[in-house]
């Protein structure tokens, strides 16, 4: 698990499509960060969710849940959406490629793999954060909200989202010419 | 070479966890902070005595109100269930005025007293507010808005209600305080 996130570093397409092939890689390795993450993006909700758990559980739990899904919707639909595409067009253009759209393009593979291409974001995250303590606010990068006007818009969603979009093209460039590349990988 | 990449991806995915791991680290602290802090309060504890200027100027003394049951609603202008509930919060400010329930909007923008106003007189909000000068929300163990809080009229603490909450279940909360007032007992 731990070379293969590492991998989506350094060699995206092959870990992409070991991830593809079914030989491990799941969205449950990236856990930590599902669960961690949102908590040290927002640590004054995190500490009301501690409070809350303290004096009712189930408030504390909705406190927390509700810090994740606010800090973490947008990229985890944004893999789930990918992955419909990845494995719909799959459909339409490999029909006549069973196997391929049966082993490679399934959903949950599929998923797997776009949830992959988020731990650059989550990287960069995590990095904005430190810095951030450090007394660097580099604010282009991902740990706070992304929003703006125009260039600076612009700059801080590439630095965000720009390489697992890069690689998204990648797996979907590689789907749509799948024969070749299939061979090549295999 | 295989071995070689291996490792380098291993480091690179150790690398990435100890991002997150320091990200979480650099934070901790406030979570612990705010997390280990005093427990909201619920029903049954006492109203602390909370005093703060009104919208329209003069001041708001919580124990100047004893005899009568309070329904605080802590809002915002930026926090839209609060501005939904506003319609159905007059109407029972309106309704339950003649028999001793008195609605105080507690406010949660201290700098932002013009606007508020504003926002007040447009919407034709007829039950005072508060400004929280910042310590209110803090001393009500408030972290969500709206929070609809009824303090009955000993200055008990009677319900809770954190996010958005039907009218329906306050005016029930209000006539069981009606009761309980009534009958001269808690």
């Amino acid at each position: 698990m731990i070379a293969r996130i590492g991998g989506i570093f350094l060699r995206p397409s092959q870990t992409l499509f070991s991830i593809l092939r079914g030989n491990g890689g799941t969205m449950f390795d990236l856990l930590p960060w599902i669960l961690v993450l949102p908590c040290a993006l927002s640590p004054n909700r995190a500490g009301q969710a501690l409070l809350y758990l303290r004096s009712d559980v189930m408030d504390g739990l909705q406190i927390y849940v509700s810090l994740i899904v606010s800090k973490l919707s947008t990229p985890v639909g944004a893999a789930m959406v990918g992955a419909l595409v990845l494995s719909v067009v799959s459909r339409i253009k490999l029909r006549n490629d069973s196997t391929s759209v049966a082993q490679l393009w399934t959903f949950d593979r599929c998923f797997d793999a776009c949830m992959y291409m988020l731990i650059p974001f989550f990287a960069a995250s995590s990095l904005g954060i430190i810095l951030e303590s450090m007394g660097i606010a580099f604010k282009f990068l991902p740990h706070r909200p992304i929003r703006g006007q125009g260039i600076y818009l612009s700059i801080r969603l590439i630095l965000a989202f720009g390489w697992p979009l890069a690689l998204y093209m990648y797996l979907l460039n590689s789907m749509w010419h799948s024969t070749q590349t299939l061979e090549e990988e295999q | 070479m295989s071995a070689h990449a291996s490792t380098k991806e291993r480091i690179s995915g150790i690398l990435t966890f100890l991002l997150l791991a320091f990200a979480f680290g650099v934070v901790s602290q406030r979570i612990v902070k705010v997390g280990m802090g005093p427990l909201p309060l619920g029903p049954g504890q006492i109203a602390p005595q909370i005093s703060a200027g009104y919208v329209d100027g003069g001041q708001f003394e919580l124990s100047g109100y004893q005899g009568n049951i309070v329904v605080l609603d802590f809002w915002a202008t930026w926090c839209p269930p609060c501005v939904a509930a506003f319609p159905e919060l007059n109407r029972l400010a309106k309704k339950y005025d003649a028999v001793g329930v008195r609605f105080i909007g507690v406010n949660q923008e201290p700098n932002s007293l013009p606007k508020v106003k504003r926002f007040l007189r447009k919407r034709k909000i007829t039950f005072p507010s508060i400004i929280d000068p910042g310590d209110i929300a803090r001393t009500f163990g408030v972290v969500s808005f709206p929070t609809t809080m009824l303090v009955d009229h000993q200055g008990v603490l009677r319900a809770v209600h954190r996010g958005a909450v039907s009218s329906e279940r306050i005016e029930q909360d209000i006539k069981r305080l009606l009761t309980m007032k009534d009958k001269g007992n808690p």
